[in-house]
Formats: structure tokens, sequence, C-alpha cells
């Protein structure tokens, strides 16, 4: 029954003296400041997670839920290795460098600034209201990027479901009728917005059942795959070469950014496991071992599995290779029969459980960024209305679905590749708001990293080296992205659609920037402030 | 109400000459929280009690990721929840002593029965309604797992609440059944403290009674009445006997005073001091125009009841 835990800052909830009529609510003392009061109430009052709910099992599991491998690995596997070939393997080992060092920068600037918005907050802060909304805007563009993959990824691996459930091939194809396609996107867009505004969450026993599930198929897939290899049934049957694994043997530095920039994307999320360790007892004398266990897992999974692909289909242009454009951007789609047989339907479950639950997680992200930068002033006001009901926020939801669904409609009409030129985007979008927070972390902690070898090295080194590195793959994937060839092919006027698209994105929101400045310019005019918390390694 | 001089010892802890009764009101800003706050100003009144208006800010679930990540999303829930609160400090009129809090939990339900725990409080009281388009008491996930779990009475505001008539009686809802002695001594205490009027009801829809329904009714009415005598001649006690084809014309026989509640007893599912929601009394909530305030189950005796509430207060 604490009233005001010790340490609070002030305008913290204190329960109301006892015998004071409509004494004043706790929590509003300051609301003149645009920071946020901290939200301690109570001691055990956690900052949002249950203290030591959460064990090395569930960590895991949580990270590999977060990267959803089964949907991940069918929308990105294709086009990394149409960029990059049999060095499938050397990229996805090398491409989780630069992840792992900014998200040692992030979990840092999570302690320092906990409140929601993360790049946002952090970014505004450490770099002031301009780049911080950009930087915001990266995020956002990258959550929309990729609910529209989710989406059509869904979409394609519900038709080819029914198919195999129903022994009918040709509904399969269904999903290349394109008014069909985008109606059906858009129910399941409706669908995880309609939960996400409800506010329900999947529980502890449905993400068990998500990821054991995703992994054993992955798993039966990968054994399949090799046993087509071995008996000399493979469609392509190649042997494993230890220069699959030689990064600096990829051919050009193009290439290489290419791939890194789509690994970037693969491995995108897993760093909440980071904040998760925050959060357990025995944080203190186990700082990385969950973390460590669930890279650990995601990279043996994702190697097991880009490796049997490989060793299986080959990259030939021909049939099932991985260089057919025909079905880099589904390969389980196109790869779940041949190999697993009557089975085959498992992966399409797989998939299509692993992209319906991340929409929905995915509907909930950007949603809470447009909720922080309505609430700092970056956005109109109503972003940041909450639902009384069900404390989620509302308008933001709907906003984040109809920009999701109108992007992935357009997108359907005017690319035959939506789905691939969606997620080379995508990489390039990540690559962008991630170097420009690792950056932000390495400024806003230039006074104290240089205190402690540890502080130095998650402070300061790893942050900037990951930073500068994934700023320059942005750079150069933007750059070659101008060719029309680049990535699927899709051109509009001469000009790539990938290019036209992470380059229209920025653009727009530098547009979006200069009107909200216009509307509301006190955001972009004042000191960013927000809570703080000293950070002590 | 009598419920709170047995489950608030903690109220005695506030110090000397007070020995005000607290309810927790569930407050979220949205309008079946102002029905809540409504109803329990008006019980505030009749039993003078004071008020804990309390929102629970829901925590993430661990296991409920958002990808990609984008921080605590709490520290402006809470925000928002403060504003909320003061929003609904401002409807208490002046003559009712009410506080606001916020708290934090995963569970909604938990959280509520935490700060039950926390301010020692002998009632709680929820908004049951929901959905445009359902009866006027369809329960909530909230309030249906509350009244399922919680170990205080629950206080249900009906759809519409308006709260504009002090309560100046009360029915209590008696069965023939065993179990029924708690709400008969529950309610004895709740009128001696209070001078409510009281009418005993009992619900007797013909489609659920085997035989003649004559005797079935003039059964029913002698034990209501035997109830009426045990509640005491001090105090103006009529009987009702509500009768009808199905459970809703049952419920419609009677004209509901505005200004009154229907205290009704748990189901016998229900563990030693828990509320769970009987079958019967979910249809009766269904229909019922009125507030009302289901009561827990009492514990099978006193001693260990005492026990278990220091036990939760420590």
């Amino acid at each position: 029954m604490s009233h005001n835990a010790p340490g609070n800052l002030p305008g913290t909830t204190p329960s109301g003296t006892p015998g004071t009529s409509n004494g004043g609510v706790s929590g509003t003392a300051n609301a003149g400041t645009p920071g946020i009061a901290s939200p301690g109430t109570d001691e055990n009052q956690g900052k949002g997670l249950n203290a030591g709910s959460v064990g090395l099992l569930g960590s895991v599991v949580i990270g590999v839920s977060t990267i959803a491998p089964a949907y991940t690995l069918s929308g990105a596997l294709g086009p990394t290795a149409a960029a990059v070939g049999t060095h499938l393997p050397a990229i996805l080992l090398v491409g989780f460098l630069p992840m792992l060092l900014v998200a040692l920068g992030y979990r840092q600037l999570n302690r320092a600034m906990p409140d929601s918005g993360t790049t946002f907050t952090w970014v505004s802060k450490a770099f002031g209201p301009w780049v911080g909304w950009m930087g915001s805007w990266g995020l956002l563009a990258a959550t929309i990027l990729v609910l529209s993959n989710l989406a059509g990824i869904a979409v394609d691996f519900l038709y080819l479901a029914i198919a195999q459930v129903t022994g009918r091939e040709e509904i399969a194809e269904l999903t290349r009728n394109v008014p069909l396609n985008v109606a059906t996107c858009l129910v399941f867009v409706a669908l995880a917005s309609w939960i996400s505004y409800r506010g329900m969450e999947a529980t502890k026993v449905v993400q068990y059942l998500l990821v054991g599930f995703q992994v054993i198929v992955l798993v039966w897939f990968s054994v399949a795959a090799y046993l087509h290899v071995a008996d000399g049934t493979a469609f392509e049957g190649l042997r494993m070469d230890p220069d699959w694994f030689n990064p600096l043997s990829v051919d050009s530095f193009s290439t290489f950014a290419a791939g890194v920039s789509l690994s970037v994307f693969i491995y995108w999320g897993w760093d909440v496991v980071l904040t998760l360790n925050e959060e357990s007892t025995d944080g203190a004398n186990t700082p990385g071992r969950s973390a460590l266990a669930t890279i650990l897992v995601i990279v043996a999974l994702y190697l097991m599995v880009a490796l049997a692909v490989l060793m299986y289909s080959g990259v030939s242009s021909e049939g099932v290779g991985l260089g057919n454009p025909d079905i880099q951007e589904n390969v389980f789609a196109a790869l779940a029969g041949p190999i697993m047989g009557p089975t085959a339907v498992l992966m399409s479950i797989a998939v299509l459980s692993s992209s319906a639950a991340s929409l929905q997680s995915t509907m909930i992200s950007p949603a809470r960024t447009m909720l922080a930068m309505g609430y700092y002033g970056a956005l109109p006001r109503k972003y940041a209305r909450v639902n009384a009901r069900f404390q989620t926020p509302g308008y933001a939801t709907m906003a984040a679905a109809v920009i999701a669904s109108v992007f992935y409609a357009v997108m359907r009409v005017i690319s035959e590749n939506v789905l691939w030129d969606t997620i080379t985007t995508l990489g390039m979008m990540v690559c962008f708001y991630y170097g420009v927070t690792a950056l932000a972390c390495v400024w806003y902690f230039r006074r104290d990293a240089f205190k402690s070898v540890r502080g130095f090295l998650g402070k300061f080194a790893a942050p900037l080296v990951g930073g500068i590195l994934l700023l320059v793959f942005f750079v150069q994937t933007s750059y070659d992205s101008m060719d029309p060839d680049y990535g699927s092919g899709s051109e509009i006027g001469g000009v790539g659609l990938v290019f036209i698209l992470g380059v229209g994105i920025l653009v727009l929101g530098l547009l979006m920037m200069f009107v909200q400045y216009r509307r509301n310019p006190a955001f972009f005019r004042q000191r960013f402030e927000t809570t703080e918390l000293p950070v002590i390694d | 109400m009598s419920a709170s001089v047995t489950h608030a010892p903690g109220a005695q802890g506030d110090g000397a000459g007070r020995s005000a009764f607290r309810y927790v009101v569930a407050y979220g800003g949205d309008r079946r929280s102002k029905e809540a706050l409504r109803l329990a100003v008006v019980i505030a009144r009749a039993f003078h009690a004071e008020l804990e208006l309390v929102c629970v800010v829901r925590t993430d679930d661990p296991y409920s990721h958002v990808y990609p990540p984008v921080g605590n999303f709490v520290p402006m829930i809470t925000r928002q929840a403060a504003e909320w609160l003061d929003e609904g400090l401002a409807l208490v009129p002046e003559d009712v002593v009410a506080r606001a809090h916020v708290r934090s939990s995963p569970s909604v339900a938990d959280g509520l029965i935490r700060a039950v725990e926390e301010f020692g409080a002998g009632l709680m009281v929820v908004g049951a309604a929901s959905g445009k388009y359902t009866a006027k008491f369809s329960v909530g996930p909230v309030a249906d797992a509350l009244l399922h779990r919680a170990t205080v009475p629950v206080a249900l505001a009906p759809r519409r609440y308006k709260g504009e008539e002090a309560i100046t009686r009360l029915y209590a809802g008696v069965g023939t059944r065993p179990g029924a002695q708690r709400i008969i001594s529950e309610t004895r205490r709740a009128v001696s403290r209070t001078g409510l009027e009281l009418v005993l009801v009992n619900f007797l829809p013909s489609d659920q009674v085997h035989g003649a329904p004559e005797a079935a009714v003039d059964l029913t009415q002698r034990t209501l009445e035997d109830a009426a005598a045990e509640i005491g001649a001090q105090h103006p006690v009529s009987v009702r006997v509500a009768q009808g084809k199905n459970l809703k014309q049952t419920v419609d026989d009677i004209s509901w005073e505005p200004g009154s509640v229907l205290f009704v007893g748990s189901s016998r599912l229900a563990g030693n001091r828990q509320i769970f929601l009987g079958t019967t009394t979910a249809r009766i909530l269904r229909h019922l125009p009125i507030p009302m305030i289901v009561l827990p189950r009492a514990a099978d005796d006193d001693a260990a009841r005492e026990g278990a509430t220091e036990e939760a207060l420590t």
C-alpha cells in the first residue's frame, strides 16, 4: 500500500490524502510541461512488464515471435538471394552484426528514456525536433510497409492453404486476381486493427503455440530439403561450399549493401529481448544470457533454412531456382509443395499464422508512435486520443490501418512484384531509422560514455559503428535502387520503383513535417523534454 | 452497508474518529465509468461512505509484444488516466468525499481487486453495461471477472443509469434454497444502519415451476414472510413474489422504484468470501432496470475470515 514510492519525480501519483474532499488526482500536478510524469504510483508497478515474469525460454519465445521467422523467411529469402546469390549464408551472418551493435545502443536509450515513442523521443531529445521527426517518420514508414507486406503474404498463403486443404489448385491462383487480393487484404488489415483497437492481446500460451509450431515446421521443411539433396531428388541439389559463408567474396559493395539491408529487415524486432532482460528479476547477474540464447536460436534457425533452400533450389532462374523472379517474393509458397509433399499445408498454416499474428502486433506499433507524436505536438492532437474503454490510441490505430490499406491497394495495382518491392524498401527504411537512432544514442550519452569501458562500448562504440554502417548501407542502396533493374525490376519512368518508394517516402516526410510546422510550430521551436532516468552501468 | 462493516477493517486504520467506509469505483473516463460513478455517489450518500476512484492502466503482457518495439506506452496512458480521473472528480457532488488514484496492472480486474485490498474498501462499483444492442445489463469482461472473483460486494450500474434519485428502498432477492441466510443477515444490517425501506423479493417464472403454480407461490410467500419476520418488526419490510411466463416477464412484474437497488447473493459455487454470479442472477441482471449489488458468499466461519482478511491487508 505504498503511496509514493521513494525517488518518484514530481507529479507522480500520491494516493489522495485521507479526508480531503475531492482532492486532486494523482499525476496531474505538472500538467503544463510536455514531459510525461513518471508512471510510478506503486513500488510494485514496473515499467510495463511484470518483474521476473519472463525466464530464459520465455525470452527466446518472445524474441522468435517478434521476428516471425516463417513469414520473414518466406518474404525475404527470395529478394536476398536475388541480390547476393549463393552468399546468402554469409549475408545472414554479417547482416546480424550492425543490428546487434545498434541494439546495444537501443538498450541504453531504453533505460534512459523509457517513454513511448522510442526513435521519436530519443532522436528528438538528442538531435532536436526536426531530426526526431524524420527519424520517427522512417519508423512509421517502415511499419506501414511491413503491415502491407504482412497482409500480402497472409493473403497468398490463405488461398494456398485453402487450395491445399480442398485439393483444388486453382484456388491458390485466386491471389493473382488483383481486386480479390486487395479485398482479402483489406479484410485482414481491418481484423487486425479491430483487435488492436479493442486492446486484445496474445497470451503466453498463444505465443508458445505459434512459435513452437513455426519452429517445428521450419525444421521439418529443412530436414526434408536436406533429405531430397542427399537422395538426389532435389531440384538443383547444390553441395555446400565454404565460400557461401565468406562475405568478402560477395562481388560488389552494392550487392553487399543490398543484401545487408534486407537482412536488417530479417532480424528486425528481436532487440525487444534486450529490454525484456531489463525487467527480469535476475537481470542483474544474467544480463545477456537470454539475449544471447535468442540470438543463437534465431541465427541458427535462419542459417538452417537458408542453407536448405539454397542447396535444394540453387540460384538458377528456372523452375524453383531462387533466381526465378516468379517465386522470389514468396519462396515458401513455391517450395513447400515440392519439398514437403502432402504436408506442405503445414507450411502454409505456419506462414499464415505467423503473418496474421505479426499483422496484429505490427498494427500497434505505428499507432503508438503516432500517439507519442500527437502527444508531443509533432502530429495533430487527435492522434494522441486514447479510447477510454480500451485504453488504446483509437484514432492513430485507424489512421495506420487506412494508410496501410491504401498503400497496399495502390502498390498492388502499379507493381507486379509488390511484396518484393515493399520488402526491399522496408530494408532501406529500417536502415535509415535504426541508423539515425543509433547515432542519437552516441550523441545523447556523449558525456558519460567515457566513464567506464562497458559504458564506452555500449553507449558509444557499438552504436556508432552500427549506426554508421546502417546509414552507409542506406545511402548505397538508395543510390543503386535508381537503376530500373534494381530488385524486382519494377520501374516508373525509367527510375527503379524501390528508389521512388524509399526516397519518395522520405520526401513526403519532409513535406509533412513542414505542414505540421506551419500548423503547430511550438513543437519545433522548443527544447524537447521527456522523462529521463540516470543510467548506471 | 453492513457488508462494509465486515469487510472493511482497514477503514479503522485511517486514524481516530474516521470510521467512513470506502468504496472503490472503477473509473476509466468512458460512459459506463460515469454511470458507475453516479451509482457510487448515491450509494455513498445512503451508506455514508467515501469514494476511491481507481483507474487501472493496463500494462502490456510481455508475451504480447509490439513489432517493431516502440517503448513503454504506460506513462502516456497514465497521464491520460489522470485527466479522466480529474473529470470524474468534477462529477462528484460536494457532499461526497472522493479521491482518485491511478494504478497499473496487466489485468484491469486484478488491479481493481488489489485496490480494494489497498484501501480496505467494503464495496466495489462498476458500470456493467457494454454493447449498444445488448440488453441493459450485459456485462463486459472486466465486470464479468469481478463478478466471479471479487471478495467484496460488487455494485453494478445498469446502462444509461442517471443516478438522479436518492436511494430510498432496498430490494433483496431471497431464495428458498440454503444460502438465503447470508442475504437476510446482510440486509438486516443494511436497513438497520440506513433505515431504508425493504422489500424481499423472489422470482418465480412459471416455466421453472413444477406442479401447481399456486402451491409454489404460497410456499415462496411463506418463506419470504418468515424471512421478513426474522429481519424484525422495527423496519418496514414487505414481501413480493414476482411471477411471469419467463424470467424476463417475472422481472418486469415488479415496478422497480427508481430510487432503489437490488441485493442478490452469490451462487453456491462461490468459494468462501467470494462472488460467483449464479446463472439465474446473471439472467435477472440482463432484465433489471435498477442497480444491483452482488454479495460474496459468506465465509464458513467468521474466525477464518478475520484471519484471512488480516493476511490480505498486511
